[in-house]
């Protein structure tokens, strides 16, 4: 990506101005592919049997391939980041109307039959009369319609492969309902709603440094608690790290389902095959998702901005962290800023193949959902298992058990030599009640001498 | 010796603290592999490290270390809560 030479630092001083986002100047690329509704036929032959093969747009009846155009060069998401103002985005990461309904009705132009394609988790839908496949490419304002796409370019034999070699290492400790009904040909490739957000940021971070200046060992305590202790020298330092920042394409999940992360779901592995290479993706053609399913961005811009900002403050730190070297003792960040000047938003579908298991917990609870996920286009694989906790508690404990005998064997032979070294061992006590001083000179000196034998 | 005298031995080992710390390494042992073994397999901590596999670029870095105070003869080893390389640990913000 070509950039400027240079920009200024922040021209607002944020000691004047605490406010930690001014983003004023809205602007809306139009991303709108042109692709009509309905049916969409191969450019060379007109045949509506498209499908994907090898990460390209193929038809069925002569073989043709193709791809629609790079977004980021078509629609200028690659101008230079320092010089994003404000809050930029394509038309199709536009806010959602709630009131737009997720089902869409378009008319079959083979047979005239109307249509419903249920856009939460799909955009085209085959005709029930003349069996022709439809497409849905206007962007409503319903999430659905997003500003690129990037195709699958992993086969789906390859993703069961990637799957099936992601629980094949975790099978011992697994749960056997899990081992017995594993499918991996069961894996779904889906369309998962991202933004790819660029950011022309400036940063602050403060916070205190410490440099060792010298180490040394003292004697503390007295009689049996005497012992030697580190101690260390330190030059104390208030250390400010005040830079601008330019981030290209930091990816965010833009479902509200997706982006809820913790202990109690899975969406984390999905979160751990990122990133994908957005920049690759295509002008947006529902062509591209034959076969797939897709799910629904439901999240705006503006309520994803407060995850956007901490993940840059989270960037600003790590860059600011290369800049401490010389505190050998650390630095304790204490206060932070960001200001987003400007930002760029764009709505992208990105390709994941997505294994589910229902791990049951009885009667009366939710069912908890374990994904092994795989990136769909560089193939890396992240999953959960579900795991037999009671064998591994077990197995565990048996771990255990041997690890104690080990080191209390271990623990009463060092205690047994150091009171050995303490007491000049059993001979030289001559307290033990086994011991005899006679018995043993006898034993080691058998001999019989008497005086002026020499 | 004698039964008793074995029992009153390990008993008085078992009292030193590097015994102590031994036979509890043990029970750690186990603990640690259940921990390990159960994220292995649920890779409950995996993320997108977003903070390394993103494209980032730094410009007009303006850095700021002026010294505060000297320390003299501290036992701690580290400065205390140190959190440099704890990026996603949210600080005062201003």
């Amino acid at each position: 990506m070509s950039e400027t030479p240079s920009s200024p630092l922040n021209p607002d001083s944020p000691s004047e101005d605490p406010t930690v986002v001014v983003q004023t100047n809205e602007g809306v690329i139009n991303t709108a592919s042109g692709g009509a509704d309905g049916l969409e036929r191969c450019p060379k032959c007109g045949a509506t049997e498209v499908v994907l093969h090898d990460g390209k747009l193929t038809c069925q009846f002569c073989r043709h391939s193709w791809l629609t155009a790079n977004a980021e060069t078509t629609y200028g998401f690659d101008s230079p980041i320092d010089q994003l103002k404000g809050l930029v985005t394509g038309s199709g990461s536009s806010d959602i109307d709630q009131a737009q309904a997720a089902s869409v009705t378009i008319k079959c132009e083979g047979c005239g039959a109307e249509v419903v394609i249920n856009t939460a988790n799909s955009l085209q839908a085959r005709c029930h009369w003349c069996r022709h496949k439809l497409s849905l490419n206007t962007q409503i304002p319903n999430g659905a319609v997003p500003d690129a796409i990037l195709p699958f370019t992993v086969s789906r034999e390859d993703a069961v492969k990637h799957i099936s070699d992601f629980a094949g290492k975790r099978k011992f400790f697994a749960l056997k309902r899990f081992r017995e009904e594993f499918l991996p040909e069961n894996v779904m490739g889906v369309y998962m709603p991202y933004m790819a957000i660029d950011g022309n940021l400036y940063a602050e971070v403060n916070g205190i440094g410490e440099e060792e200046t010298r180490r040394y060992t003292v004697t503390v305590g007295s009689g049996d608690n005497k012992r030697q202790e580190t101690r260390y020298d330190a030059d104390v330092y208030r250390v400010s790290r005040k830079f601008d920042m330019l981030v290209d394409d930091l990816q965010l999940e833009s479902s509200a389902e997706r982006s809820r992360m913790g202990m109690m779901n899975t969406n984390n592995v999905i979160n751990a095959i990122l990133p994908f290479d957005v920049k690759n993706a295509h002008t947006f053609s529902a062509q591209y998702m034959v076969d797939h399913t897709s799910e629904k961005r439901d999240m705006d811009v503006k309520a994803l901005m407060p995850a956007a900002e901490d993940r840059f403050l989270s960037m600003a730190r790590s860059e600011a962290s290369r800049t401490i070297q010389k505190y050998d003792r650390g630095v304790r960040w204490e206060s932070e800023h960001i200001t987003v000047k400007g930002s760029r938003w764009v709505s992208v579908y990105v390709p994941v193949w997505l294994y589910s298991y229902y791990e049951s917990r009885g009667e009366g609870k939710e069912p908890f959902v374990h994904y092994i996920a795989v990136n769909g286009r560089t193939g890396k694989t992240m999953g959960s298992v579900p795991v037999n906790k009671g064998r591994l508690a077990l197995v565990s404990l048996v771990v255990g058990t041997i690890a104690t005998v080990i080191f209390g064997a271990m623990g009463l032979a060092v205690n047994s030599s150091e009171d050995d070294f303490l007491n000049g061992g059993d001979d030289f006590s001559g307290t033990s009640e086994s011991w005899n001083q006679d018995q043993w000179e006898e034993d080691n000196f058998p001999l019989d001498f008497e005086d002026g034998d020499f | 010796m004698n039964l008793a005298t074995i029992t009153l031995a390990s008993e008085a080992a078992v009292s030193e603290p590097v015994t102590i710390v031994l036979f509890l390494c043990g029970p750690a042992v186990g603990i640690l592999f259940f921990v390990l073994m159960w994220f292995r397999y649920r890779n409950a901590n995996a993320t997108y490290h977003f903070e390394h596999e993103t494209a980032i670029e730094v410009r007009n870095l303006q850095t700021d270390d002026r010294l505060a105070d000297r320390i003299r003869g501290t036992s701690r080893s580290r400065t205390s809560n140190r959190n440099d390389s704890k990026h996603r640990d949210r600080v005062q913000r201003y």
